[in-house]
């Protein structure tokens, strides 16, 4: 049994006809491979993952760390567990009393750190815009001072990091464990979207990549027979290269060759981009909105569910949205968001009013969701259009064409083009007074659908549509139309106007709803009819006066009245936000809103429809984009999915639908989507936006509902009390008037203003921070410097005594030993199972492949002498002694000295000790 | 790895169309690069890495320690983490095939050398070979393999030949000359009886023949010389190696052993006594005819048995018995077989190629039960006491 034993250890594997192959494999190469400095090399690894994972935590939670700081906790942490390896029991017992000290120095301010950690989390829950009142409450028990907090959470932090690192990198090679101990803070921050840290996330790419490619290595060699080159695995019948030096030698060389390339990568990459300027195809936005609204709207119980294909059903994943918002079905979902995505490309002469590009109509209000009234070709109101060769879109077209100013003029007759990039290809978006029956006939595929909105089939077509700008001249928004020295000629047939009566006077009968137009009725229409400027409007146009006839208040008191109920910020007020929150399965959509006064476009579009059918004017509901004059230019105009939008139209005989916009932000021909992401620009550079100034000087509604909520942004960021009253207005205002990605970004600006946006608190924060690092780094080079020399100083002094020993045989044994030392410095090899006279061969093999000169008979008298005072009983004599000092002053001067670096000359005088 | 590699792209594809900062990008070309990058370097050194084994003597000792040598070859700045090397050794004897992996990193720009130590436990033909070597790149992402193992198939490839150790014996060689057999040659050792050859001339002792005195040199000399006749040699001795090993019975590679270790040792003992003797064995049921004079000859005869037939093939016998009358006939036949039966050697009696024959039989194990046979001797041989077994063989 015992023999048995044997042979399988000194034989890998035998074949059944008993032919054995051996253990292990001898491996050699043309070149020396030597594995200096690999430890180095690994430390760098664990230190620079170290420093990049506190660097991006930094970048996250936008603390204004010192880098210098960061790099310091680094490498003092990832130094003192890296050397832990160290067969230096010198750097051994150093690294252990780092991590001694480090431990304890966390623990005795564990108050800091904790305070630390809970100023972090409370500045990254506000810029995640999740704010947590308990973190506010916790940080007020914390007393220190939370830059000095922050700074001893680093250190805490990176403890942990370099722990990980560390034991990752240089005690074993683990991706896993690296991947756990930086992952983390790289996850936290990208979920987010916040800009990474660019050369700390590639950094921490290239050491993931690095370990992760020795790791690879070390999987499948982590087999039996380790202190072999090779060892068998015996089932699998294959060798594997175990051989820890062997490693180490092939690891250095790997290493350089992994980060050299994914550097390279990473800096070809790099530099394309800023080359080119490409970051990311225009397309990808729009699958970005698709899968991010597939993410949104996903949920096993809608899986299934008819209502969850909203869009009638053509969209990529069956989100794509109409406008960007929902296609009509309301409520179904928490919220909305913008992504920057294109939506639409347009082209079209200057104009100087918002252009309303309507996309879909309803005018059924059921079950939560605007439905499209269907047309009956056969009607009489029908036929009225298709007996002249034009459809019911036609209408706006039809008045239009006639508008007539006093002195003659007609308006200009103009052509937009438009290309669906990221919109529902299956809606025509175009404006008011287009000729849909004119573009149907050259050829553009175009078809209509119902009575309400048209089809396309084509992605790119063009419409003839009427300028309306001169209507728009002296400040009138679309309201005021009816004001225009334009008058139109065109008459309806009554036929038309029935139909609409019939079917878009229609309303809920709800008490909330009722409620609402009693509010309206009661507190917002008597303040128009006090206004000295209404009684010029009365005069003027019929519209503007009490209708008698119908018993309702003209459309313009109407609309301001509805307009200013939804925009007032001394009642109740309503909030505008992206995200209100989904419509619970019971309850109305519209009441909903009105009860919980939040919501977007589309909210405000439905309930302004209802209300103005309960005021007698017929009504309906439209999606689609938005244009505003800033946003011309020559060539095409990209339309982002920021611009989309919902409103109500209203028709008016003689005038055909126009557009009733309800949405606070969006009155006088703005846009708050567009105008919060100028503001978020303005917010990052100095830089104004013109666009961004005019709209918000002339926008009085838009400022009026920032500032109402501005009270709301308060409440939000109630865990941080200074934050708002420390804010500039106009931060606050976009800050405040945004919400969901919206109020992330915001948030995030008000977070910077807050940290960054005070040139003294910053600088005070980084005043306060750099004496703390550079006394704990004066400490720790202090400190060290002293261990060091002292070291050295015991070291020496032993050298000294050992060499001047009474004893002869002492003396001369320990010649010999710091003979051998000096050779060591030089990288002779001086140990190993050998005889003293075979080792003595070795060296002078060695010194001749490295040609140094040394002296081969001297060297071999001291060896015999060293052997006759290990091993005999002869005396030796002084004579002997000081051929010995000579010859080992002797290899010391002329072979070793000369031979030595300025980095080894450093590492023999203060590491070894040895002069 | 690549369908973790996969899972990480798609991953990083998401990150990209989700995550609108340059980083996401920068992550997606790396995603993209690194294994396009791979790829083609990899190929490369695929292309320009070499493998050969590094051949010594063809000739080892069974039961030694024999180093097979692999060099490879890395010209290119690309260090190989993970290298297999796929080496068959195949043992001629049984047809067994081992296919060993070695996983091995590779340096760039430079040679490196794989020492592994292969140990037979039988005599035999051994052939190892890199059947294939695979390279990996260092996410283990692409597999290539090497291309110069098919260019050079010569050079991936090493025969060599277990033979056993070689045991001194000292046995008896007759002269078949004074069985009758008439030979030219003579030898340069002895001194013999043959008056048509001087063996040597040298000057007269007591005791000498008086009719050997060279009378004409002596005159000339002023000395008594005289003249040694040379002692006439027959090539007389016939090794016949035809080991008809039967796989299906246990121990044949025992049988196998003892037959090769005894006619190596019985060829190397006559070389070393400049007894010329003839050799036969059969390749492919060829035979093989080949005579021997020296040691050299005689270590070329060892090796040349790699080749030889080692199954049994009632062939082999027949091509014997045909050829008996031509270049065959000998003083001793000594034939190395496994198999025996008694019409075998009433054949070869019959076919009148040797005026005596011995039969080397090889055994699995040693048996009590001697043979015995009316026109052979036979020998019963067993592995390791072969030069003992043989001791009373009159050569």
């Amino acid at each position: 049994m015992k023999k048995k034993t044997n042979t399988n250890s000194r034989y890998g594997f035998v074949s059944k006809n008993g032919l054995k192959v051996g253990g292990d494999i001898a491996l050699s190469t043309d070149k020396p491979h030597e594995q200096k400095r690999y430890l180095l090399v690994k430390w760098f690894i664990a230190f620079l993952s170290t420093l990049s994972t506190l660097a991006i935590t930094d970048n996250f939670v936008q603390t204004h760390a010192d880098l210098f700081t960061l790099a310091f906790f680094s490498f003092l942490c990832t130094f003192a567990f890296s050397v832990l390896k160290s067969k230096n029991r010198f750097f051994k017992m150093f690294g252990f009393g780092t991590v001694v000290v480090l431990l304890l120095f966390v623990l005795i301010n564990r108050e800091n750190v904790m305070g630390g950690f809970l100023e972090i989390a409370d500045r990254y829950m506000f810029r995640a815009n999740r704010p947590d009142p308990s973190l506010g409450a916790a940080l007020r028990n914390i007393s220190a001072d939370s830059e000095t907090a922050i700074s001893f959470f680093y250190l805490a932090l990176s403890v942990i990091v370099g722990f990980g690192t560390s034991m990752a990198c240089v005690h074993r090679t683990d991706f896993p464990l690296l991947f756990l101990f930086t992952f983390p803070v790289f996850e936290l921050g990208m979920y987010w979207g916040w800009d990474a840290l660019i050369w700390g996330c590639c950094a921490v790419v290239i050491c993931w990549t690095v370990i992760l490619s020795m790791n690879i290595i070390n999987h499948t060699t982590n087999k039996a027979g380790r202190k072999k080159t090779f060892a068998i695995h015996e089932r699998k019948k294959t060798f594997y290269f175990t051989s820890p030096n062997g490693k180490a030698a092939f690891n250095g060389v790997l290493i350089k060759f992994t980060a050299l390339l994914t550097s390279l990568v990473f800096l070809c990459a790099i530099l394309f981009s800023a080359a080119t300027g490409f970051i990311r195809p225009e397309k990808l936005n729009v699958y970005r909105k698709q899968i991010s609204h597939a993410f949104e709207n996903f949920s096993l119980s809608n899986l299934f569910n008819d209502k969850n294909n909203i869009h009638d059903g053509d969209g990529f994943l069956g989100v794509k949205a109409v406008g960007g918002t929902n296609g009509g079905i309301l409520g179904q979902t928490d919220g909305i968001s913008f992504n920057g995505s294109t939506a639409l490309k347009v082209e079209l002469p200057k104009f100087d009013y918002p252009i309303y590009l309507t996309g879909r109509c309803a005018g059924e209000y059921k079950d939560n969701s605007w439905q499209m009234i269907k047309a009956d070709e056969n009607a009489d109101y029908f036929k009225t259009f298709t007996d002249k060769g034009k459809f019911p879109q036609d209408l706006n077209n039809l008045c239009v064409n006639e508008y007539i100013s006093e002195s003659g003029d007609k308006l200009e007759e103009a052509k937009i083009k438009v290309e669906i990039v990221g919109a529902d290809p299956k809606y025509v978006y175009a404006p008011y007074g287009s000729d849909f029956s004119k573009a149907s006939e050259n050829n553009e595929v175009m078809k209509m659908c119902e009575e309400s909105c048209m089809v396309a089939q084509k992605k790119r077509y063009s419409i003839s549509f009427k300028n309306l700008s001169p209507l728009f001249e002296n400040g009138y928004d679309w309201c005021d139309l009816y004001k225009d020295s334009y008058y139109s000629n065109y008459s309806f047939k009554q036929e038309y106007t029935d139909y609409v009566n019939k079917n878009y006077l229609t309303y809920r009968n709800s008490q909330i709803l009722n409620d609402a137009y009693e509010d309206i009725q009661n507190n917002y229409i008597p303040k128009y009819r006090t206004l000295s400027q209404l009684d010029e409007f009365d005069e003027s146009d019929e519209y503007y006066e009490y209708d008698e006839e119908f018993g309702r208040p003209s459309y313009d008191e109407v609309y301001h009245a509805i307009h200013d109920y939804f925009s007032d910020e001394k009642g109740q007020g309503f909030k505008y936000t992206l995200t209100p929150g989904a419509t619970p399965e019971e309850k109305d959509f519209i009441d909903d809103f009105l009860t919980k006064r939040k919501g977007y476009c589309s909210y405000f579009a439905s309930a302004g429809v209802e209300l103005l059918r309960m005021f007698g004017y017929p009504a309906r509901y439209a999606e689609g984009y938005i244009i505003l004059p800033e946003q011309y230019h020559e060539g095409q105009i990209i339309i982002e999915d920021r611009s989309a939008h919902a409103w109500a139209e209203v028709y008016i005989p003689g005038k055909g639908w126009i557009p009733a916009e309800f949405t606070p932000g969006y009155g006088d021909g703005s846009n708050r989507e567009l105008d919060n992401k100028s503001n978020n620009k303005n917010d990052n550079s100095s830089n104004s936006s013109s666009r961004a100034d005019s709209s918000s000087s002339k926008n009085e509604s838009s400022s009026s509902t920032a500032e109402s909520s501005s009270s709301s942004s308060s409440e939000t960021s109630s865990s941080k009390p200074d934050s708002s009253s420390e804010s500039k207005p106009d931060n606050s205002s976009s800050a405040t008037d945004s919400s969901s990605e919206n109020e992330h970004s915001s948030a995030v600006d008000g977070t910077n203003s807050q940290i960054g946006g005070s040139g003294t608190t910053d600088s005070g924060a980084n005043k306060s921070k750099v004496p703390l690092a550079a006394i704990m780094l004066a400490v720790f080079i202090v400190a060290s410097a002293a261990v060091i020399l002292i070291r050295r100083y015991v070291l020496i002094s032993k050298k000294k005594a050992e060499l001047s020993d009474e004893d002869q045989k002492n003396r001369i044994k320990s010649i010999y030993k710091y003979t051998l030392k000096y050779l060591n410095l030089i990288g002779i090899f001086t140990e190993g199972n050998l005889t003293d006279m075979q080792l003595f061969e070795k060296i002078i093999e060695q010194c001749n492949d490295k040609n140094i000169q040394i002296d081969e008979v001297d060297l071999k008298t001291l060896f015999e002498d060293s052997i006759k005072a290990q091993m005999s009983d002869e005396d030796i004599t002084s004579d002997q002694i000081k051929q010995a000092e000579f010859t080992m002053n002797r290899i010391f001067e002329r072979s070793v000295l000369p031979n030595l670096s300025a980095y080894d000359k450093i590492k023999a005088k203060f590491i070894h000790c040895l002069y | 790895m690549p369908v973790i590699y996969l899972i990480l792209f798609i991953v990083s594809l998401f990150f990209y169309i989700l995550y609108k900062g340059v980083f996401s990008f920068y992550l997606f070309a790396f995603f993209i690069a690194v294994p396009i990058i791979l790829f083609c370097l990899y190929l490369y050194a695929a292309n320009k890495i070499k493998l050969s084994i590094i051949k010594s003597s063809k000739i080892r000792r069974k039961d030694e320690n024999i180093p097979v040598n692999i060099e490879i070859n890395n010209p290119t700045f690309i260090p190989i983490s993970g290298m297999t090397i796929f080496l068959e050794i195949y043992s001629k004897l049984d047809g067994d095939k081992n296919v060993i992996k070695v996983c091995t990193p590779v340096y760039p720009r430079d040679k490196q050398y794989l020492s592994l130590i292969v140990s037979p436990a039988h005599c035999g033909g051994v052939r190892c070979k890199i059947v294939k070597c695979r390279i990996h790149d260092l996410l283990r992402l692409f597999s290539f393999k090497i291309k110069n193992l098919k260019r050079s198939p010569e050079d991936i490839r090493w025969d060599f030949f277990a033979v056993p150790e070689y045991i001194p014996i000292n046995n008896n060689i007759e002269n078949s000359y004074h069985l009758g057999i008439e030979t030219d040659e003579y030898s340069k050792q002895s001194k013999g009886d043959d008056p048509t050859e001087i063996f040597d001339i040298r000057e007269y002792s007591a005791g000498d023949k008086i009719s050997r005195i060279h009378w004409k040199l002596s005159a000339k000399q002023d000395s008594t010389m005289v003249k040694d006749y040379s002692l006439p040699i027959t090539n007389s001795i016939l090794l016949v190696f035809d080991p008809c090993i039967d796989k299906s019975k246990e121990g044949y590679m025992e049988q196998y052993d003892a037959l090769l270790e005894a006619v190596v040792t019985i060829s190397r003992y006559l070389s070393e006594n400049s007894t010329g003797f003839s050799a036969v064995w059969f390749t492919n049921g060829n035979m093989k005819l080949m005579n021997i004079t020296n040691e050299e000859e005689c270590t070329v005869f060892i090796e040349k048995l790699i080749y030889a037939d080692v199954y049994d093939s009632d062939k082999n016998i027949a091509a014997l018995l045909e050829d008996s009358e031509s270049d065959l006939a000998c003083g001793h036949m000594i034939y190395f077989s496994s198999k025996y039966n008694e019409s075998i050697t009433a054949a070869l009696y019959e076919s009148a190629i040797a005026l005596k024959y011995s039969y080397m039989l090889g055994m699995t194990e040693l048996s009590n039960e001697k043979i015995t046979d009316e026109f052979a001797k036979v020998y019963q041989l067993s592995s390791g006491s072969v030069p003992v077994l043989i001791s009373s063989l009159n050569l």
